[in-house]
């Protein structure tokens, strides 16, 4: 799959005109994950960004002496990584790849430059990032209702 | 743009309230609290015929009866079966019942899931809801030149919480229909999604304007779901829902479970989505 194959899946690709898109097929790489492999760890530096093409993508939270807590998944199509784009440009959560994996990869300091050029595409991105934070609050709020407990 | 009408209907039996025996003759423990019970018939009389998304009382003497869906398959109704989550006192005694324990059972009752032959067929389940579709998937599987598309979602608590587990991952492999299952917290072993359903909606890749979406679960996750299908294009005219309230006659009368104008053991528990969206919270003055 490359990004063409996935720019009816993903809400970003998809919102991209095709200069834009353009401009994100030619930075972007592919990188591949095996199972387990950890993608990024938490407070560390977030230098890129991922659109998921296959496989399963785990968000954990790390407790102490206990096992981490895989607080949701993304799959393909997902934006993997929003603190890329909010300083101080840091990831909240650690990332772990739950089954093998191949991802479209982004230089994030590359893309905060190409923002700064081109204002249309900023406020774009700047929209993209806040409705999928706003989409996650949302379903772990719905988590947080516990709803198949009852019925 | 498709337009199905009313879920489907079949006409009650003579004598709606006199429960016929019937013995157990099957057990599975799905979960801890849920169980999968085959009932046949104890009287010499006929199976009970039933369409999908119908609902039987169950009586267990002594206790009480509860309103139950029918998760077996339509075409072989002469082993009648029930999943049941053990959450009350009535449940708690069916979910104890053992081969050849008896039962009374009237029925079966209310509206059933549209046919929607011909069309894409995308199923939302979501905990306990996953048993009232079941009986669709079956017969979607079975007749499975219907549908182009044949998708289901299926949201759980925890992978300890699935139904069906051999059941979803044959779904699954047999490569007939896509099959999407999520939970709220995964375990160690666990490899699949954790999360909410709607995300696995969108990547079946299941939605068109010819799709006719079922949803069966709690009513916030219904509503959360088909708020979600109509933002991507589907009608409100194409989803249906299950709606489950207090059914004690079965056929309108004693008003136990009113849902507005409607009494959810007669004019559902399958209801258009556009006929009870407002009911569920959604377009409310």
């Amino acid at each position: 799959m490359n990004l063409y194959d996935l720019r009816g899946a993903s809400d970003l690709l998809s919102r991209l005109d095709d200069k834009d898109f353009d401009l994100f097929e030619s930075l972007s790489s592919e990188l591949k994950l095996t199972e387990d492999e950890q993608l990024f760890r938490e407070h560390d530096d977030a230098k890129r960004f991922f659109i998921i093409e296959s496989g399963i993508i785990a968000l954990e939270a790390a407790r102490p002496a206990k096992p981490a807590t895989t607080i949701q998944t993304l799959g393909p199509g997902d934006l993997l990584g929003l603190s890329w784009r909010l300083t101080p440009h840091r990831w909240m959560w650690t990332a772990r790849a739950m089954t093998d994996a191949r991802l479209a990869v982004f230089d994030a300091a590359i893309m905060r430059a190409a923002c700064e050029f081109d204002v249309d595409l900023d406020r774009l991105m700047w929209e993209i990032v806040a409705r999928e934070a706003s989409k996650r609050l949302h379903h772990a709020r719905l988590q947080l209702l516990d709803l198949y407990g009852t019925g | 743009m498709v337009t199905l009408g009313n879920p489907v209907r079949m006409p009650l039996s003579d004598e709606p309230m006199l429960p016929r025996p019937f013995a157990v003759i099957s057990k599975k423990q799905e979960t801890f609290d849920t169980a999968t019970l085959g009932f046949e018939a104890a009287d010499g009389g006929p199976p009970l015929a039933f369409i999908p998304g119908q609902f039987t009382m169950i009586y267990v003497f002594g206790v009480g009866e509860v309103p139950i869906s029918i998760s077996g398959h339509p075409d072989h109704p002469e082993v009648l079966v029930h999943t049941i989550r053990a959450v009350g006192a009535v449940t708690n005694a069916i979910c104890a019942l053992e081969p050849g324990d008896s039962v009374g059972i009237r029925g079966p009752f209310g509206t059933g899931w549209p046919n929607a032959e011909g069309k894409d067929l995308l199923i939302v389940a979501g905990g306990i809801g996953l048993a009232p579709v079941r009986p669709l998937i079956l017969t979607a599987l079975e007749h499975r030149y219907r549908h182009f598309c044949l998708g289901l979602a299926y949201g759980s608590r925890t992978p300890s919480d699935l139904l069906y587990r051999d059941e979803l991952n044959e779904w699954s492999d047999a490569g007939e229909m896509s099959v999407g299952v999520t939970v709220d917290r995964g375990d160690q072993d666990w490899r699949g999604d954790i999360g909410v359903v709607t995300p696995l909606v969108k990547r079946l890749r299941c939605e068109t304007t010819e799709t006719v979406a079922v949803i069966c679960g709690p009513e916030v996750m219904m509503r959360i779901v088909a708020r979600t299908l109509e933002d991507r294009g589907l009608a409100p005219e194409n989803i249906y829902v299950s709606i489950e309230r207090n059914m004690k006659c079965g056929i309108g009368l004693c008003g136990h479970c009113q849902f507005g104008s409607d009494f959810a053991c007669k004019d559902g528990p399958v209801f258009p989505y556009k006929d009870v969206a407002y009911r569920l919270g959604i377009g409310a003055a």
